[in-house]
């Protein structure tokens, strides 16, 4: 009667056909596998990378990029098509602001000035 | 072993198969896929055959397919995990024509620490000398007699009440 050490130790043989499936496999190109340990570690890396995008507070939204303070200076009134403001006008001769009187004019568009 | 060609490395299968085969079978418990991973240690020798010297072809082909077994093994139970699979009761090989051990002898191998079961059964199914297996495990040949009398004693105490295993005191 056959013992479980005997089992245990016998040599089977393997399944039938294994020269001929080596040679087969031997011919095929180099195929690249991935381990289960880079798969895992995929997977869990992309699940991480989920939870992190899910879960992470959003950076709040970002301030106006233009300020309207910006908008209303009277240097973007031709730009922007707005009519223009009156402008103090003044004049310097060397280093020194001389006076100017405004003349009248007939044209709105044209304006006259008398240094004094 | 860079100038061997194809029908020697089969030549060299054919050789070393069935100890190969029989020692991965003890890890993976299912025949199709014990041949499947001796004939993987193979390819993968044979694309690494450049950095292999012909003296250490052999423990360089059981090392490989040990370690595969291992990493199967080692995923097979992770997937059971898993699946919850391991509720169930693992089926037996049932293409297996050869005598099939019983779920407690399977278990207490399979209890074995993977160093002391890679020496059992190198020594006991591919036959191999102390020294063979100090070069496939990388360890002392002292360490490898010591650990071949562990695995032989654990396995006795494990199966104590059932049959007996080989005397730990064979050379």
């Amino acid at each position: 009667m056959q013992t479980e050490r005997d089992a245990l130790f016998e040599l089977l043989e393997p399944p039938p056909g294994g020269v001929e499936r080596m040679r087969s496999r031997l011919a095929e190109p180099r195929r690249v596998t991935v381990g289960f340990g880079f798969a895992a570690f995929g997977v869990a890396a992309v699940a991480v990378l989920a939870a992190l995008i899910v879960l992470l507070p959003r950076a709040p939204e970002p301030a106006a990029i233009v300020d309207n303070t910006i908008l209303a200076a009277p240097e973007l009134d031709r730009l922007l098509g707005r009519p223009s403001a009156p402008v103090p006008l003044s004049v310097e001769r060397g280093d020194q602001r001389v006076q100017i009187e405004e003349l009248p004019s007939s044209d709105p568009q044209v304006r006259i000035y008398r240094v004094l | 072993m860079t100038g061997v060609d194809e029908a020697s490395w089969v030549g060299l299968y054919r050789e070393l198969e069935k100890p190969l085969y029989n020692v991965v079978y003890r890890w993976l418990w299912d025949r199709m896929e014990s041949q499947d991973v001796v004939q993987e240690a193979f390819l993968r020798c044979w694309h690494a055959r450049g950095g292999i010297r012909p003296e250490g072809f052999k423990a360089y082909v059981y090392r490989t397919a040990l370690n595969l077994a291992s990493n199967r093994r080692r995923s097979k139970k992770l997937w059971r995990l898993v699946s919850f699979d391991a509720l169930r009761e693992e089926p037996p090989d049932g293409n297996d024509v050869a005598p099939v051990l019983s779920r407690e002898v399977q278990k207490a191998v399979d209890g074995l620490p993977d160093p002391l079961k890679r020496v059992l059964f190198l020594s006991e199914l591919a036959g191999m000398s102390y020294g063979e297996i100090a070069a496939v495990t990388g360890v002392e040949e002292g360490t490898v007699g010591s650990r071949r009398n562990r695995a032989l004693a654990l396995l006795r105490k494990q199966l104590e009440p059932r049959e007996g295993v080989p005397d730990a005191n064979r050379a």
